[in-house]
């Protein structure tokens, strides 16, 4: 008897590690497939953009991170805005926005959020670039190959000593109502452009990728795993709660 | 003259109680169609289990041992009927593990037969050779 109770919270701690162990595999083989998924966009190249979003249509997580290419031109005349950024996690600056005319496909006359690139702090600095035409769109028709990234929630509140031409945020209706639509739910984030880009611009980083998923599969056996441990303990204690009502045999 | 007449015992009375046999004779019957009922949700469930036993471990044999689907990008054999299979077992087991110890518990049997039932869902085959015998456990017990 001794040795059954014993054997049942073995097998209990047993299935409890088991089901750890596929929360673990989970993880890991969720992270294998976002990791497959990449390298297999890696060696496909830029995708047309019309194969992932089109404009005024929601944007997904699977969206986010995807490297587009676009043909069109900078709307002219549309002014630039900056949103704090800090660069690579390290050095604040500011992002620089521009308006995108889509020149192609089923996107043809809607406006796409560039992310030009990114420049450093120091104070005024990004003002005074683009006071000063140095931060000019480039002309005429581009080529732009950038990262798809979401969309954020407008922002009332400015950093601290932004001056004019700053936005909170990069949000997609916030940019509608100064660049006017249809405008896309996401905006790009510039890899490379042809003509290039303006050499005070440094190239913004990818967008942070979401979070992996769980392989579903796994974290269904780790359930199976964690119940079978109940079932064991619920036994356990049946048992004891039988042998303690048995009445004590005379010796 | 009392001490010839045979008293109530006290020990039989608690013994009584845990055979059901409480007064009026209406409780066993009771207990008798629930414990039925308990064997024919067992009954189901063990066939269930045993089909979907038999199709995850020809899934098994097709998917590592012949590799009839190939092999996914990452190298691994790739399943041949389906994920699901697996995944519905796990399930379906879980279910099947509820029955046995609601009929197991209201039985009263030996911890041996516990481990018989539980055994019976995860060997190919074996459901259906201990289905009849829990059977025949069932009617023994409630005689």
């Amino acid at each position: 008897m001794l040795g059954i109770l014993a054997l049942l919270l073995v097998a209990a701690v047993v299935f409890g590690r088991l089901g750890a162990w596929q929360l673990d595999r989970a993880t890991e083989r969720g992270e294998q497939a976002a990791q497959r998924a990449a390298d297999r966009a890696a060696v496909a190249g830029p995708r047309a953009i019309d194969e992932v979003v089109r404009p005024q249509e929601a944007f997904t997580a699977d969206d986010v991170g995807v490297e587009v290419r676009v043909r069109g031109a900078y709307v002219p005349g549309a002014e630039q805005y900056l949103v704090a950024e800090a660069h690579d996690g390290g050095a604040d600056g500011w992002l620089v926005l521009a308006a995108f005319e889509v020149g192609e496909g089923d996107g043809a006359g809607a406006v796409l959020p560039v992310a030009r690139g990114w420049v450093a702090d120091p104070d005024g600095v990004a003002q005074a670039l683009l006071a000063g035409g140095d931060l000019a769109v480039p002309d005429g028709e581009v080529e732009v190959v950038g990262y798809l990234a979401a969309s954020e929630a407008s922002l009332a509140v400015l950093p601290e000593g932004s001056g004019p031409g700053v936005l909170g945020s990069v949000s997609s209706a916030q940019l509608a109502n100064l660049w006017g639509s249809p405008i896309y739910a996401g905006y790009l984030r510039l890899v490379s452009s042809d003509p290039s880009e303006a050499p005070a611009l440094t190239p913004a980083s990818a967008p942070e990728p979401p979070p992996a998923g769980l392989n579903l599969q796994n974290v269904a056996y780790a359930a199976q795993w964690w119940i079978f441990g109940g079932f064991a303990l619920l036994l356990w204690v049946r048992l004891v709660r039988d042998e303690a009502a048995r009445p004590v045999p005379r010796s | 003259m009392s001490e010839t007449q045979p008293a109530p015992s006290s020990s039989s009375t608690p013994s009584e109680r845990d055979s059901g046999a409480a007064p009026g004779g209406d409780a066993p019957v009771t207990e008798a169609a629930k414990a039925r009922a308990a064997f024919a949700r067992y009954r189901v469930m063990a066939f269930v289990t045993g089909g979907m036993l038999l199709l995850l471990t020809a899934e098994m044999l097709l998917k590592y041992v012949f590799q009839a689907g190939g092999v996914d990008e990452a190298g691994h054999p790739a399943p041949v009927l389906g994920n699901w299979i697996a995944f519905a077992h796990g399930w379906i087991y879980v279910i099947y593990l509820v029955t046995v110890f609601d009929l197991w518990s209201r039985m009263r049997w030996g911890f041996g037969r516990i481990v018989v039932l539980v055994a019976a869902g995860v060997v190919p085959v074996l459901s259906f050779v201990v289905e009849p015998r829990a059977g025949r456990w069932v009617a023994a017990t409630l005689r």
